[in-house]
């Protein structure tokens, strides 16, 4: 009986141990011995990448997707491994195929754009497009834009609209300044000045710093938000410092039509302002 | 007399000649401690492990960019396209085109664990530019990683112009890739290009 079970049983450890030999050879080292996914995760924070590497790869070839993310990371950057773009796309497709968002959203941000075969084109928008609707506000944003300006797929502002609203209420600040755009622009909806200039704060709220231009202008003309031209300042003073160059024509307007007293309060207020965090 | 005379021209060459020499050798120390200097800010930032990898390199990014040319760089790669786009286009463009490019090229500069950075040559033919070879010795034995970086002087600082990467020019390559983009997708396909792949997520934790 025993000798049966074993003889069943060969064929498997025999492709377990050549799965381990072959990985032994493929990164020059052993598999470390109780080591978890977040054991990975420490080394590669540490930048140690060999130790990653050595601890997720065993579970990448066991199909771990989060694994397989991982080390398509490490493929696309050269971390610990010498640069293959081929070899993170390959690892990005196993994640992918489990449905991990983050796997597909750079599968697709490597293809989209960057090749002339239609076919991959369409390939890159699926992926897009399946992480967008699993959640990924990065992704919903990226699929809104495309949709905006019809890059790789057909115009279509109402799409546009709606996934760049998602991404918005999600928090995520680019979405919001684009939302405000939107909004003011009457895109796939009415023109709604109010609208515009809530999601323009939101999103200079968290530091987008062409956000803070707009919501500075809006709050200098009156604009959709009651006219206070010490909060114009306070934005326009925050866009200006990440180099807008409108913010800082509108800054020296501004500067000079209050009070210096007013001025002093406002730049102690953008010294000490911090983004919110989403 | 005479070949006192005779001595002095030959003589003045010479002298000519080591001045040369010695202020290229001095612009090779000087260009070999600039591409240093970022390596070592690499090494500082990125070794701080008190906060999370993804925000050192964020962070990193930031020093770097005054080591590059970014405008120069930015404005040479879209070749005749840059007149073209709006003031506003090429203000979203720099701002991408640098943050795309530091996340590309930063790792060339090391500053991960157990990697050894060294300048392994400086060349200065005594023309506008001059070119550090580096390498970065991989812990475990892996495959070092070999750069060459073109350098000038700008306003009387130095500043990266090019990458060579396997003797391949990284403005050269961009200049093609982005001529290519630009005819099928046109300014603004570039520019969401260049958002979507800075858009990309780095290792999960979890």
């Amino acid at each position: 009986m025993k000798k049966s079970i074993s003889n069943r049983t060969f064929p498997t450890t025999a492709a377990a141990a050549c799965l381990a030999a072959a990985l032994i050879l493929s990164t020059g080292h052993a598999p470390l011995a109780d080591t978890t996914f977040e054991d990975g995760y420490k080394a590669y924070e540490q930048t140690d990448f060999a130790k990653a590497l050595k601890i997720w790869l065993p579970l990448a070839n066991s199909n771990n997707a989060h694994a397989q993310y991982n080390l398509g990371v490490m493929y696309d950057l050269g971390r610990g491994v010498a640069q293959d773009k081929k070899k993170a796309m390959a690892w990005w497709l196993k994640a992918a195929k489990q449905d991990l968002p983050m796997a597909l959203h750079n599968l697709a941000s490597n293809y989209l754009f960057g090749v002339k075969d239609e076919n991959q084109q369409k390939k890159a928008l699926a992926w897009m497009s399946r992480a967008a609707e699993l959640g990924l506000s990065r992704s919903q944003y990226s699929l809104g834009k495309m949709y905006l300006h019809a890059h790789g797929v057909e115009k279509d502002e109402v799409l546009a609209r709606k996934w760049i609203e998602m991404a918005a209420k999600q928090g995520f600040d680019k979405a919001q300044y684009n939302m405000g755009k939107l909004s003011r622009d009457g895109v796939a909806g009415p023109v709604d000045k109010e609208a515009a200039a809530q999601w323009f704060l939101k999103a200079a709220k968290q530091g987008y710093a062409k956000a803070q231009n707009h919501i500075g202008k809006r709050y200098a003309n009156g604009d959709g938000i009651e006219k206070n031209e010490a909060e114009a300042l306070f934005w326009v003073t925050l866009a200006a410092k990440q180099n807008i160059k409108s913010a800082e024509n509108n800054r020296k307007v501004l500067v000079k039509k209050l009070p210096l007293d007013e001025v002093n309060r406002i730049m102690t207020r953008v010294y000490s302002w911090k983004p919110e965090k989403k | 007399m005479k070949r006192i005379l005779r001595f002095i021209p030959s003589a003045l060459a010479g002298f000519a000649l080591i001045v040369i020499v010695s202020s290229a050798k001095a612009n090779e120390q000087e260009a070999a401690a600039f591409i240093s200097n970022l390596a070592n800010q690499a090494l500082q930032t990125l070794g701080d492990v008190s906060i999370p990898l993804e925000a050192r390199e964020e962070k990193l990014r930031v020093l770097l960019q005054d080591g590059f040319a970014m405008k120069f760089i930015g404005r040479y790669v879209l070749g005749k396209y840059w007149k073209k786009m709006t003031a506003a286009q090429q203000e979203e463009y720099q701002k991408l085109f640098a943050e795309w490019t530091l996340r590309t090229y930063s790792s060339r500069l090391g500053g991960y664990k157990n990697q050894k950075f060294t300048v392994v040559k400086v060349i200065d033919n005594g023309k506008k530019d001059i070119f550090v070879k580096t390498r970065i010795n991989q812990p475990g034995g892996g495959d070092p990683i070999d750069c060459d970086w073109r350098i000038r002087k700008v306003n009387g600082k130095y500043k990266i112009v090019d990458i060579g990467i396997a003797g391949i020019s990284m403005l050269l390559t961009q200049k093609r890739e982005f001529a290519s983009l630009l005819n099928r997708n046109g300014i603004n396909g570039l520019i969401e290009m260049l958002r979507v792949r800075n858009s990309k997520f780095t290792a999960m934790s979890s």
